[in-house]
């Protein structure tokens, strides 16, 4: 059975490394004169003044953002640990959310500040077995081609992290690239060097060509 | 021929991302090389198998632990234990006064947090209550209308802030007048508009268009800028403070209507970018 990446589920742990603001959600941030500024640094993450609309709101970008976290850390229960922080800190942080802005760009910005902080925190990287996620999807019907399927998902996981993210967020989340840049802290030539690179090494795979699995993204499987 | 056509460029293509300029040229390079062009749809087809793959999820209910996290209204309970024993730990490490009066920062910097958003909230609820006031009145909707030329200055003047009639005719709305009102501490305006008939025909005089309000304050020092957005019902509501040093003084914004959020927030963005120009009359 896969494990869950641990951290995810400890509820203390962002707060204890101090909150993390979202580049994005800093520069919409305007002027807040006051003792706001001066709050501690390990802000109590009190949902209790976020108004219901906004939760409205957020409850709409979950859908979208399970299927982003799970492209990334593929383990559905460690996906789901990922949207739970990503709402948590979301809600910390919803005074700052400039609502001529899309939420679901904001959330997948924290989304992925919080995929990045996991992956500096832990050393290995664990995926579930891609078999184990096979069983667990069980609403695909199947067609001809499976075994494409199986090794579109494999392939996907040899990906680096930073050309899987440029790309799923652009084909899968239908971002347009200057959204991408935004959520990826990166410049939009970047973004479409990532791409279409990805694309290739993608198609490689694919085809059999690519046995080298790119830094980083090694399949293990959990012991 | 023009130079070939690299890797990034089909692929920014393939995802509409070139300028109309370039798409041609790429598009002819892909009739004249088959090869690329399937190389093309290749990715096409792993994106869209992608998108399969993965559509599953998104059609899963939410689970109950996320949806629970998005409702919850209290502090975290870890974090609560943390500050309870930051404050107790404080008060012992460092003797009575000094740790007590840490641990009354830490409560204290969150009841501010607390009472800025109910104080925000507040003057958002007048906004609304206001509009669901005055906006179904026939024979005095507002005290003074648009046509009179005074009503810009009396308001600026009353309430301290620059006051603009704002122009909503590009988003279909035509400016009714204005009426002074109280707010907590001083006075503050509310403008009407209604719904211009698309045909420029004069309205029935028993017609009911549609009226938006836009409510107008001196805000306090604490209230956020940012823009937020709030559904109560049919009713939708954009607030947010501008202006700063520029033009002297900060004005906050409230516009409430029945409208969907998109056609509120062109509306919304109209007043800002309106509030930006150049200063209210004297």
């Amino acid at each position: 059975m896969a494990e869950k990446l641990g951290a995810w589920a400890r509820p203390g742990a962002a707060a204890a490394e101090g909150t993390v603001m979202p580049d994005i959600v800093v520069e919409s941030f305007r002027c807040r004169p006051g003792r706001g500024n001066n709050r501690p640094r390990h802000a109590v993450r009190d949902h209790v003044d976020a108004p219901t609309t906004f939760r409205q709101q957020l409850l709409g970008t979950i859908p979208r953002l399970r299927r982003y976290a799970r492209s990334l850390a593929f383990d559905p229960a460690a996906a789901d640990d990922l949207v739970q922080t990503t709402l948590e800190r979301a809600l910390a942080h919803w005074h700052q959310f400039d609502q001529r802005r899309d939420i679901l760009v904001w959330t997948l910005s924290i989304a992925h500040n919080a995929f990045m902080d996991e992956r500096r925190r832990e050393k290995r990287i664990q995926f579930a077995a891609v078999e184990d996620w096979e069983t667990v999807e069980t609403l695909q019907a199947p067609t001809a081609d499976v075994g494409l399927r199986l090794d579109l998902v494999a392939a996907l996981g040899r990906l680096s992290v930073e050309q899987r993210e440029p790309l799923l967020l652009v084909t899968l989340e239908q971002l347009s690239y200057a959204e991408c840049a935004e959520v990826l802290h990166i410049p939009i030539g970047t973004v479409m060097s990532r791409i279409s690179r990805a694309r290739a090494a993608l198609r490689d795979i694919l085809d059999g060509r690519g046995t080298q699995p790119t830094r980083g993204s090694a399949l293990r499987r959990v012991v | 021929m023009t130079a070939p056509i690299d890797t990034d460029r089909l692929s920014a293509w393939l995802d509409d991302e070139l300028p109309a300029s370039e798409r041609a040229e790429v598009e002819a390079w892909l009739r004249d090389h088959p090869e690329d062009a399937a190389r093309v749809r290749l990715w096409a087809a792993d994106a869209q198998a992608l998108r399969a793959r993965l559509e599953p999820v998104v059609a899963e209910a939410v689970p109950q632990r996320l949806e629970q996290i998005v409702w919850s209204r209290g502090p975290a309970t870890v974090n609560a234990g943390w500050q309870r024993w930051a404050a107790a730990a404080a008060v012992f490490v460092l003797g009575g006064a000094v740790g007590g009066g840490i641990a009354w920062q830490l409560r204290a910097a969150r009841d501010d947090q607390r009472t800025a958003a109910a104080a925000a909230q507040g003057w958002v609820q007048r906004a609304k209550v206001a509009h669901v006031v005055y906006t179904p009145e026939v024979r005095h909707p507002v005290e003074v209308r648009a046509q009179e030329e005074h009503l810009a200055r009396w308001l600026t003047r009353r309430l301290d802030v620059p006051v603009k009639l704002f122009d909503l005719r590009a988003q279909g709305f035509e400016l009714v007048g204005g009426r002074l009102l109280p707010d907590a501490s001083g006075p503050s305006a509310q403008l009407m508009y209604q719904e211009l008939d698309p045909s420029g025909l004069p309205r029935p005089a028993d017609a009911k268009p549609l009226r938006i309000t836009v409510y107008l304050r001196k805000p306090d020092a604490d209230t956020p800028a940012a823009f937020r957005y709030e559904q109560q019902g049919a009713l939708g509501m954009f607030y947010w403070v501008e202006g700063s040093s520029e033009h002297g003084k900060p004005c906050g914004y409230a516009i409430v209507g029945e409208l969907p959020r998109e056609r509120l927030l062109a509306l919304a963005e109209a007043i800002y970018r309106q509030g930006d120009e150049a200063p209210a009359p004297r």
